[in-house]
């Protein structure tokens, strides 16, 4: 009660001898772009697009239904518009590789409502045997070495030779063709 | 520019039109006119008639309740007017409507819809320090109006 009477006497004090309003566009303390901004604030998006594999984690995650995902011939391209998100976070804190990450910059008033967005684009992979696009290239990587780092060294030899068949086929594929690959459950009894 | 034009930018009033919304863009609002964030050093000010103003500051979703009311304030105020749609919600609904689900039944769609803005503040709510840089970016927008 008395260190917080303390305190509230010494902000007093300070606001006496200099001026409360803050400088538009620069803060008051010198060197910083921003007023009064902390370093964890949440504002525009950012992609570092040598780590975005584009999963879609993020899009099924939007609260507000903002990111989609777009697949146009043999590109997926991840796109947020920043009219209709809420800055909750979300998407930062459920991505795998951690690309999307929440910047500080917060002045985003615009003209255009063409120019709110944020874009990201990923080349994709065909299907082996019905040619469509399926997955990306990062994402069938990572799914590689993520499912080979936690097997034992006696598994993984014969894992290597099944997983660089399966990843190259579309689920709907791979159900079909079970007899051939010797997955369908018939083949084990 | 004429001195018209000039003596508008200098001195722009402002009218806080409230449709829908759940009061935090309103409450940041309040902050911009604050002595801390002090906008009247620009020349702005808040009036409580729309035929006073140059600038109508809108927030939140329309319900199906206001937009008559939003339509009718629009064409109270004078020529040249420019429109700012602050807040997620005015500028495509926020939370309130998705484009898989059906859609809502009590929304007239967003401020979009019903009158042409020219601004668009996005945020949620947004910081009073990017209401000022919107507020800049409409000056120039009044400026350019005959």
């Amino acid at each position: 009660m008395v260190n917080g009477m303390a305190m509230l006497i010494k902000e007093l004090l300070k606001n006496i001898k200099q001026c409360i309003t803050i400088d538009y566009p620069a803060g008051t303390w010198p060197g910083k772009k921003y007023s009064q901004i902390v370093p964890y604030g949440r504002g525009m998006h950012e992609f570092d697009e040598e780590k975005c594999i584009g999963c879609g984690a993020c899009a099924s995650m939007c609260s507000s239904k903002t990111i989609k995902l777009i697949d146009e011939e043999g590109k997926r391209t991840v796109s947020i518009y920043l009219g209709r998100c809420i800055f909750c976070g979300k998407c930062q804190d459920i991505c795998p590789e951690e690309a999307l990450k929440l910047t500080p910059k917060y002045e985003l008033a615009n003209i255009n409502e063409e120019k709110l967005y944020v874009k990201n684009s990923l080349n994709m992979v065909k299907c082996e045997s019905c040619e469509k696009f399926i997955f990306t290239e990062k994402q069938i990587n990572t799914v590689k070495n993520k499912v080979l780092e936690n097997l034992k060294p006696e598994t993984k030899e014969k894992m290597k030779l099944d997983i660089e068949k399966y990843l190259k086929l579309c689920p709907d594929c791979r159900k079909i063709l079970s007899f051939k690959l010797e997955t369908h459950p018939r083949k084990l009894y | 520019m004429n001195l018209k034009q000039k003596a508008r930018v200098y001195s722009p009033w402002v009218f806080h039109a409230h449709a829908g919304g759940c009061n935090n863009c309103d409450i940041e609002i309040a902050a911009v006119f604050s002595p801390r964030f002090d906008v009247e050093r620009m020349g702005v000010k808040l009036k409580n008639n729309p035929r006073h103003a140059d600038i109508l500051l809108v927030t939140g979703p329309v319900p199906k309740q206001v937009e008559p009311a939003l339509k009718r304030i629009y064409n109270q105020t004078p020529n040249p007017k420019v429109v700012v749609a602050i807040g997620g919600c005015a500028i495509d609904c926020g939370p309130y409507n998705y484009d898989d689900a059906p859609e809502n039944y009590a929304l007239a769609g967003p401020v979009n819809k019903i009158i042409p803005v020219d601004v668009y503040v996005p945020g949620c709510p947004p910081r009073p320090e990017a209401i000022i840089h919107g507020l800049a970016l409409a000056l120039e927008c009044l400026a350019l109006k005959k």
